[in-house]
């Protein structure tokens, strides 16, 4: 797999990654800022997104974003992470100069007035109640986190800490946010589509090549000391049913060894043949629905296995049957057949992602962030180079009781359905 | 600072005008037409995907529940291969096998590299044609649906949406009976062999292949479907088909449903409209658009980013056969549901007094024409259309009509069709949240 695609650097720091598809009609714009909850003060959290949503208030030059790009015929939309802000926009591919400036114009000139801020703290206030609150185990990343990190700025939700921290939210403070964070040494522009370099280049310095770099050096985030005992948290309250968190300290994504703490969850939870779905979901009913995962922070993260009790299944023997299982893999690893297998899914994962031009735009910044964007088209190379042996050692030294933030919900004995 | 030399203010022009073509999945002709085939020869990666799709779904089954769970159990083991051999099998060469079960008809969907199709296409046969059904795995199945059932009941969307059903349709309408746990546990390996049997023949199956070697393959994919359903081996019709265009229109009507200990109100809005076969129906699918199908739509300036009441809000078209959907959703801060509902009311009034200026409907037609040609960019993305069109005898002529709508509907035509069908008073309301 070979993504052919250009790398150029602007003057002020900005980066443009460029793949040329001359099959697609439409045009994909992803716009990576290096800046996401991670970079919040503690007392200031939920800001990174609040200042996502504040992005689509309008510019100096263009009062409508939303106006604009769907004039253009465009779909658009954001999201934010613990590690980065992503803006991207797909359109018919000749509106391409238009999405730039478009796009430059509120990079460079956003207008946040107290009325914009006042609404959009609303919003997400809404947006806090929606996905956090109102629903059951909606709290479990609020908590997850706070459980299992105790220094890292990892241990808030990009939604924030507390509801309160939104509500507080001022035009200097966000002000502030923006000169820091929002410049082009601090964005990664990545372009899909039926277009040619120079042309592209041309443009891009056009309208993002006045735009003031920031110069800002990310201090090292506080490195999280090594867990010394299990930890636990319980949950009591209206739930439908026992749920498990249990949540493993592991290496950033950029780390040698991501690819076998991935290919750890991808044995144990990847496809219905899949360890945890097989034995405790199917086979032997401990659970209605299990999954291992790994969070893919950049810097250290989280593995983690969750899931809901089946009927009749007490959370302790639920746990234990998800540690039998644990140390299974971290005793015997997996077996090879295993890992092809795990291999081949990705490989196929990999291939249809590249259908997507968008998806190939927001990749490349991705590792561009990461390291390079390049990488991009070694990922199956570093999975294939993992082998079992490898994946057992990293599930040995990860999943130990003592490394453990297990967070459980246990339903009051009148809502209990178990 | 700004470059002097750059006119900010003035927006660039589009270096040309984009142009919408598009292929077509082409119909396989080949030597007694049967099954049904269409061919896709597009596409850059290696992949192929191959879609099945049966003319029958869920409203049609005899036991409630039934077609759902035999989906969901193709995927449990075949005669030939317990679950986990069969799902170890797929998974080692990388397939995606999805199957599913909507109202109106039952499909699967296999998406594959194009060098392990030799080893998946048969596994992906093979659960259609011998699912084992095996009363272990459906058991575990029940017990894990029940046990989603019970944490899909906490949400407020959950309890509003079913509300809205209830109030819509009438009582011998599939769509308002409610799924409660007492169905799933109702539901027998017999069940699923009898739903399979009447929905998974030959009869009312067609198929589409597509990917870059596609006109390779379809040779072998016919003459393993011919073998695999001859025909015909059951005529799904002895299901009976209720005539659905009787719906009486339903009572405008506004239903609570209380919650204690909610934090937020559900809203769930209906009105029910002529099916996607309609001549008005593009019209109507553009005023939706204007309604509430977009970020800058009525309601969403209104509701969002005006008042600061939700964090979403949103209208669409739901097409069945017979009849359409058109819905409202949002999930609003608490004790602000009659404020919202009062101008959600007043923009469907709106609409039908006062004409979109120019300006709007530029934005409106822009949008939606670079909507349709996202929709028909890429071979997966053709082939998704293909099926929305296919499923409701639609063809490609549908996407031409679409068009000469967009070019040509006025805002007088937008104002009468409002007019006519967004009746505030006409509106379906749901409702779930905090007691007051």
């Amino acid at each position: 797999m070979k993504t052919n695609f250009e790398r150029r650097v602007l003057p002020n720091g900005l980066t443009l990654l460029l793949r040329r598809d001359d099959q697609t009609r439409m045009g994909c714009l992803n716009l990576m800022v290096r800046v996401g909850s991670r970079d919040e003060s503690p007392d200031q959290t939920g800001f990174a997104h609040l200042f996502e949503h504040l992005m689509f208030s309008g510019s100096k030059h263009v009062p409508s974003y939303d106006q604009v790009a769907q004039s253009m015929g465009a779909e658009n939309n954001a999201f934010t992470s613990n590690d980065l802000t992503n803006y991207y926009l797909t359109f018919p591919a000749p509106q391409l100069e238009v999405a730039l400036w478009l796009e430059s114009d509120r990079m460079g000139f956003p207008l946040i007035d107290q009325k914009a801020l006042d609404t959009q703290k609303h919003v997400v206030v809404e947006e806090f109640k929606e996905r956090y609150l109102n629903q059951p185990y909606g709290d479990a990343w609020l908590e997850l986190r706070d459980l299992a990190f105790q220094v890292h700025p990892y241990r808030w939700a990009t939604i924030g800490k507390e509801i309160s921290h939104i509500e507080q939210a001022t035009l200097d403070q966000v002000q502030a946010f923006r000169r820091r964070f929002y410049a082009p040494d601090q964005m990664i522009l990545g372009i899909n589509g039926p277009y040619d370099l120079l042309q592209v280049e041309e443009w891009v310095t056009r309208w993002f090549g006045d735009l003031e770099p920031s110069g800002d050096i990310r201090p090292s985030y506080a490195a999280e000391p090594q867990p010394t005992g299990i930890r636990r948290r319980e949950k009591q309250g209206a739930y439908p049913a026992p749920a498990l968190y249990m949540a493993f300290p592991m290496p950033g994504r950029a780390s040698e060894d991501y690819h076998a703490c991935d290919l750890i969850t991808d044995v144990l939870s990847r496809g219905q043949s899949s360890r945890l779905f097989r034995g405790l979901v199917m086979d032997r009913p401990m659970f209605s629905d299990l999954n291992a995962y790994v969070t893919g922070d950049m810097d250290p993260g989280l593995l983690v296995v969750s899931g809901h009790c089946a009927q009749g299944i007490s959370i302790d023997d639920a746990e234990n049957a998800v540690w039998e299982e644990l140390y299974k893999i971290a005793n015997h690893g997996p077996i090879q057949d295993e890992l092809n297998k795990s291999l081949n899914q990705i490989e196929a994962s990999l291939v249809m992602g590249r259908t997507n031009g968008l998806n190939v735009a927001m990749n490349l910044c991705y590792f561009e962030y990461l390291s390079q964007a390049g990488d991009l088209d070694r990922e199956i190379e570093a999975y294939r180079k993992v082998t079992p042996d490898r994946v057992r050692a990293m599930a040995a030294k990860l999943l130990k009781p003592e490394r453990a933030s297990i967070l459980r919900y246990l339903p009051n004995e009148q809502d209990d359905h178990g | 600072m700004a470059n002097p030399a750059i006119q900010r203010s003035r927006r660039p022009l589009p270096e040309e005008t984009a142009t919408l073509t598009w292929d077509w999945p082409q119909p396989w002709n080949h030597s007694n037409s049967y099954p049904k085939i269409v061919v896709l020869n597009q596409g850059n990666e290696p992949l192929l995907r191959i879609d099945i799709q049966w003319n029958h779904g869920f409203w049609f089954e005899q036991n409630f529940m039934s077609t759902r769970l035999m989906t969901r159990m193709l995927s449990e083991g075949t005669l030939q291969r317990n679950a986990a051999e069969w799902t170890s099998e797929v998974d080692r060469w990388g397939g995606q096998i999805r199957f599913s079960s909507e109202a109106e008809h039952t499909s699967a969907t296999l998406l594959v590299l194009d060098r392990f199709l030799p080893q998946v296409w048969p596994l992906f046969l093979e659960a259609i044609s011998e699912p084992a059904f095996r009363p272990e795995e459906l058991q575990s199945i029940i017990r894990s649906k029940i046990q989603q059932w019970h944490i899909e009941s906490q949400k407020l969307s959950f309890l509003a949406g079913r509300q809205l059903r209830q109030l819509v349709y009438p009582p011998y309408h599939p769509e308002s009976r409610l799924s409660n746990p007492s169905d799933y546990e109702a539901i027998t390996r017999e069940h699923l062999l009898e739903a399979h049997r009447h929905l998974l023949s030959s009869k009312g199956m067609s198929v589409s292949v597509c990917g870059p070697q596609a006109d390779k393959v379809v040779p072998g994919l016919i003459r393993d479907l011919q073998r695999t359903f001859p025909l015909p081996v059951v005529d799904s019709t002895s299901w009976t088909r209720l005539d659905l265009k009787e719906i009486p229109p339903p009572s405008p009507s506004v239903v609570f449903v209380p919650k204690a200990d909610a934090l937020q109100v559900s809203l769930r809005a209906a009105l029910v409209w002529p099916p996607k076969t309609d001549p008005l129906y593009h019209g109507l699918k553009i005023l939706v658009t204007v309604l509430g199908g977009y970020f800058g739509s009525r309601l969403m300036q209104n509701l969002r980013e005006d008042l600061g009441l939700t964090y979403g809000v949103g209208a669409r078209l739901r097409s069945y056969r017979d009849h359409s959907l058109m819905t409202i959703q949002s999930e609003l801060s608490a004790g602000s549901e009659g404020l919202a509902l009062e101008q959600i009311r007043f923009e469907m009034d709106r609409l039908g007094r006062e004409l979109l200026s120019e300006q709007e409907w530029g934005r409106v037609r822009s949008y939606l024409k670079g909507q349709l040609m996202a929709g028909l960019d890429g071979s997966l993305a053709l082939i998704d259309r293909y099926w929305d069109l296919e499923s409701y005898d639609l063809g490609e002529d549908y996407l031409h009509e679409y068009l000469r709508t967009l070019n040509e509907i006025s805002p007088a035509k937008l104002i009468e069709l409002a007019a006519q069908f967004l009746q505030p008073d006409r509106l379906v309301v749901a409702t779930a949240g905090p007691s007051a």
